[in-house]
């Protein structure tokens, strides 16, 4: 089979980087064995559900009413009773030294307020460096101090002889879990690490690309050659692509093999699409390599360009509608935000192509006219 | 180093423009929650739901469908990320007294902050269900007030709980890190490519003043960013400085130590710049993922929390977030200072014999 002429020179430029690569085995065998090794690491590690939070009680009422409060929250999965505290100096010394989340006070009067159908209060002294524990941690306590109140109620209520209906809340919130019901992190984490951790490597490989070639002197020779500057680019990209894709299928049977994560949706479709992640990704790296002067620039503008934005602004590990709206159009510029969308939809939602067609379309864009910026970036040097 | 003024612009733009976009950017406050509504009741009271999420800083009405099979396209989309389904008996049960449902949709995918949303939603509908029944009591002509718990919450160190307030102090240290070790480890791998460390080893330098004259740029550059980033961090985000800014950066000297022994070692197993980024990349994000920096260490696996302790980061983060927000010093923090000083004395020396067996 004949090749036209711009294939066979793209595949030669193809072979050359290949070459190259295959004089650096370790690099080869680190992007590789990388991206599975983060994602074992972070399958087992990471456990964004919290529980078992520690915390103390001073409970200065000691009646039968405030043990049995404090009890719910001892027997709830959420909290665990870390100390029960004797001297008020204590407190000080459990939340400043990080022993525990919150310390809980319960006030002389708890009790008798309680016998008396009087609403008690209970103080909470919560640790807030970490923010998110300690939303998390107010918004558990806010559910059992309401089942504890509605319980109270209903037994108050009962005995006054009044009818269940008064008891009753006003609303049944009944609430439905979709796409992934035990709410397990795994399966939102897995094909979020695909998507940034492979291409983030790639990307980061390619970096060293062109600059490589001008600090080495072997870049007139490659200008000098009737190879265009589009057929360059595309080459040079061919065989990181392709390890790009090996690394995104590893990971995808990794992730089925030992967290039992897997696409619900079509997994064709998937693939597909990630071969225009992988291109689009690819060509940042290789924009910067034609750019920049030094490797060493290179390598750090490709990590701030590449590494930042796509583990911070895509939506990875924080949601881009929380973000100030500038980022979050910066956010629609980078491809990985798009693709996580894509491939988060496809393992947990099982949605088609027809749902993302608008966020494809997005890629297909940035890929193109990345492409078309790295051959005119290289087309200039040339001159 | 001198040569090249570009990196030199770098090395003080670049920490300023991480921070910038993790500053901004990192943040787990759950906001702006697209919200769709199924409203098959179509009544007065069903409405005033629809004004509550409108109007709440959380939710966005994201707008309103005709059944289900819309709003679960809405959700599959990602559209929105809840959805509420109104039905058609909802005022008729109100009137009569018994409880009405409401039936909360939420995407799952993102468990956190579907925790967190669904959280403020049930906050929400539980606040407007509350005024309903003293609504539907006074009519009953029932006064009920009866016991119940009421919780008073009193955040310390953080009271508006800004996850900016949490995140800074870590990236604080993180940039700190990855700077420091990045560089170190490239320039001498730069060095070797091109074939320059062997003429400055003719020279009668000694390796050690090779060693100091590689990695005392870099750990100047290291301290100014800490300043640059301190002072961005306090007046800039507005991130609580309590502690002691003198503690703070000699801490950060140490924590310096230890990376730029990190980054040595890196660049003795380097033969190329692109095998010390990896490498840097390799040591760098599992530091990042286990140190504490997103998720708390104590919510790890046993043998996950255990491997913790050997991250020198770990340390630090607790160090930057205890003279941040807590505004502790010394006598509670000398565990950690005494931890860090080993690790960085340590692993600097480690990198500097290393350093010195690979060059003869």
């Amino acid at each position: 089979m004949s090749y036209p002429d711009w294939v066979r020179r793209m595949l030669a430029v193809a072979r050359a980087e290949w070459a190259h690569n295959r004089r650096d085995p370790r690099s080869l065998a680190v992007v590789i064995a990388l991206p599975v090794f983060l994602l074992l690491l972070y399958g087992y590690g990471i456990n964004l559900d919290l529980r078992d939070l520690k915390f103390a009680v001073q409970d200065l009422d000691r009646t039968e009413q405030s043990a049995d409060f404090v009890n719910r929250l001892v027997r709830s999965e959420y909290f665990e009773l870390a100390r029960t505290i004797e001297d008020t100096r204590e407190i000080n010394s459990l939340i400043e030294g990080g022993a525990v989340r919150f310390v809980l006070v319960l006030p002389p009067d708890f009790g008798d307020d309680l016998a008396a159908g009087r609403p008690a209060q209970v103080q909470v002294l919560l640790d807030g460096a970490d923010s998110t524990s300690a939303s998390i941690a107010l918004g558990y306590l806010g559910a059992l101090v309401g089942e504890h109140s509605m319980q109270l109620t209903r037994r108050w209520a009962t005995r006054r002889g009044l009818p269940a209906s008064a008891v009753q809340p006003a609303l049944k919130i009944e609430p439905r879990v979709l796409y992934n019901p035990e709410l397990r992190s795994v399966n939102f984490i897995v094909p979020g690490l695909i998507a940034v951790i492979v291409t983030l490597l790639a990307a980061l490989l390619t970096s060293g690309c062109i600059v490589r070639e001008r600090e080495s002197g072997s870049f007139e020779a490659l200008a000098a050659s009737p190879i265009t500057p589009v057929e360059i680019v595309l080459g040079k990209s061919l065989p990181y692509a392709a390890i790009s894709f090996v690394d995104i299928v590893l990971c995808m049977v990794v992730g089925w093999l030992l967290f039992g994560v897997a696409p619900v949706g079509d997994k064709l479709t998937l693939l597909g699409i990630s071969v225009i992640y992988i291109i689009a990704s690819l060509n940042i790296g290789l924009l910067v390599s034609s750019l920049a002067r030094s490797h060493q620039v290179a390598t750090l503008v490709a990590f701030l360009l590449t590494v930042l934005p796509g583990l911070l602004v895509s939506g990875f590990a924080f949601p881009v509608r929380s973000m100030p709206v500038v980022l979050q159009v910066i956010a629609q510029m980078i491809p990985a935000t798009h693709f996580l969308v894509i491939i988060r939809g496809i393992y947990l939602k099982g949605a088609g192509i027809a749902v993302f067609a608008p966020r494809v379309a997005a890629l297909v864009v940035i890929a193109l006219l990345l492409i078309l910026l790295t051959a005119k970036a290289f087309r200039r040097t040339l001159e | 180093m001198r040569r090249n003024p570009v990196l030199i612009r770098m090395l003080i733009i670049a920490p300023i423009f991480q921070l910038i976009m993790f500053g901004y950017a990192a943040t787990t406050d759950v906001r702006n929650v697209p919200v769709v509504i199924c409203d098959q009741s179509r009544s007065a009271e069903s409405r005033v739901i629809a004004d509550k999420i409108r109007v709440s800083p959380y939710f966005i009405l994201a707008g309103h469908v005709e059944d289900f099979r819309q709003l679960k396209r809405e959700l599959d989309a990602g559209r929105a990320q809840m959805a509420l389904h109104i039905p058609l008996d909802f005022a008729k049960s109100l009137r009569r007294g018994r409880p009405a449902s409401i039936a909360v949709y939420v995407d799952g995918s993102d468990s956190v902050s579907a925790t967190v949303a669904a959280g403020y939603m049930a906050g929400l509908l539980e606040h407007y269900g509350a005024a309903l029944k003293l609504e539907q009591l006074k009519r009953a002509g029932v006064r009920l007030s009866g016991p119940r718990v009421e919780s008073v919450p009193r955040v310390w160190y953080n009271p508006e709980l800004r996850s900016m307030n949490f995140m800074i102090p870590g990236v604080f240290g993180l940039i700190i890190f990855a700077i420091t070790m990045v560089w170190t480890g490239q320039s001498i791998v730069r060095e070797r490519e091109l074939g320059t460390l062997e003429q400055l080893l003719v020279t009668p330098v000694r390796p050690l003043e090779l060693l100091l004259g590689k990695s005392l740029p870099y750990a100047v550059a290291g301290l100014l960013d800490a300043g640059v980033i301190v002072l961005l961090a306090r007046f800039w985000f507005g991130v609580p400085l309590h502690g002691s800014v003198a503690l703070l950066f000699a801490l950060a000297a140490v924590f310096i130590l230890t990376s730029l022994g990190l980054g040595l070692l890196v660049s003795t197993v380097s033969q190329t710049q692109q095998q010390a980024l990896l490498a840097t990349f390799f040591l760098v994000m599992p530091s990042v993922l286990l140190s504490g920096f997103f998720f708390p260490v104590e919510n790890m696996p046993w043998i996950i929390e255990q491997a913790s302790y050997l991250i020198p980061f770990r340390y630090f983060l607790e160090v930057t977030r205890g003279i941040f927000l807590k505004g502790v010093g010394l006598s509670v923090l000398w565990p950690q200072v005494v931890t860090l000083t080993a690790f960085g004395v340590a692993l600097f020396a480690a990198g500097a014999l290393s350093f010195r067996k690979r060059l003869q």
